[in-house]
């Protein structure tokens, strides 16, 4: 697991959620992905993805919902959203999105087959907020 | 496929578009015709009769591109409900799209596909709500 990710699961006697966190989702030329962040299947209900520090390439956030096996480049995301740079998304599910895991990767290739993030500057992180239970 | 389109006073959504049977053809610039949809709101994918996962793909252009290994089209947009499942996705800020919203229903997560791209395995209707 990266440095840059966070997972924290709260006091379930009081709330049965769970908050992800990476505030560097896709730090280098060809970004690996987090995989099965929560470590168990569960249900997503908001994501936020920030990407205000990136400049000029917009991204495309991948999702990988159906499998804990993930390769990027080669395994299919189930939910994969444009992203233009210099903003931020915000997603919530109402009736919450069951996941078997929940992993993500971020890209500036829409295409299954992409590996790459050619954003422009070294220091433009995307940062990635996620609530689940 | 049956789409019926219809607009909604006032905000936040001003348009509404819904789908009763998506399927793998390709619905094709589904807000032509308005000037009260350039960002979606909302999405609701009602897969409860179908039996397998439905992904709902979409591209912001004039008609949906069946992408392969060397095109450079692929979706903007994928949006997902596993079996026999309505899924509900809500975007508060809109997702912002340019040329137009095309988009089609598929059993398939794949870029590359012979000839088509197969259709759910039950009836799938998709509710967007569109704005400005």
């Amino acid at each position: 697991m990266s440095s840059n990710l966070k997972t924290t699961n709260l006091d379930e006697a009081v709330l049965e959620y769970k908050l992800i966190n990476d505030i560097r989702l896709a730090d280098t030329g060809t970004p690996t992905a987090i995989v099965d962040a929560t470590q168990e299947s569960g249900t997503l209900y908001y994501l936020s993805l920030d990407t205000s520090s990136v400049t000029t390439s917009d991204q495309s956030l991948k999702l990988y919902l159906t499998t804990t096996e993930v390769t990027v480049g080669t395994t299919a995301p189930d939910v994969q959203i444009f992203v233009p740079h210099g903003t931020r998304l915000k997603v919530s599910f109402p009736a919450g999105l069951p996941y078997t895991g929940f992993s993500a990767s971020l890209l500036t290739q829409a295409l299954n087959s992409g590996t790459a993030n050619t954003r422009a500057g070294a220091n433009e992180f995307s940062i990635l907020n996620v609530v689940t239970s | 496929m049956a789409v019926t389109k219809s607009n909604i006073a006032n905000r936040l959504a001003e348009t509404l578009v819904i789908d009763i049977d998506a399927n793998g053809t390709s619905e094709d610039n589904v807000f032509s015709g308005t000037t009260l949809a350039s960002k979606i709101y909302q999405v609701v994918i009602d897969n409860t009769a179908t039996g397998a996962a439905t992904y709902v793909r979409f591209q912001y252009a004039t008609s949906y591109s069946k992408a392969d290994a060397n095109a450079a089209q692929s979706d903007n947009l994928r949006l997902y409900a596993p079996a026999n499942q309505s899924a509900t996705y809500v975007f508060p800020e809109g997702l912002a799209f340019t040329t137009g919203l095309s988009f089609i229903a598929t059993s398939d997560t794949g870029d590359v596909n012979g000839t088509a791209y197969t259709d759910p395995g039950g009836t799938v209707k998709v509710t967007i709500l569109g704005g400005t």
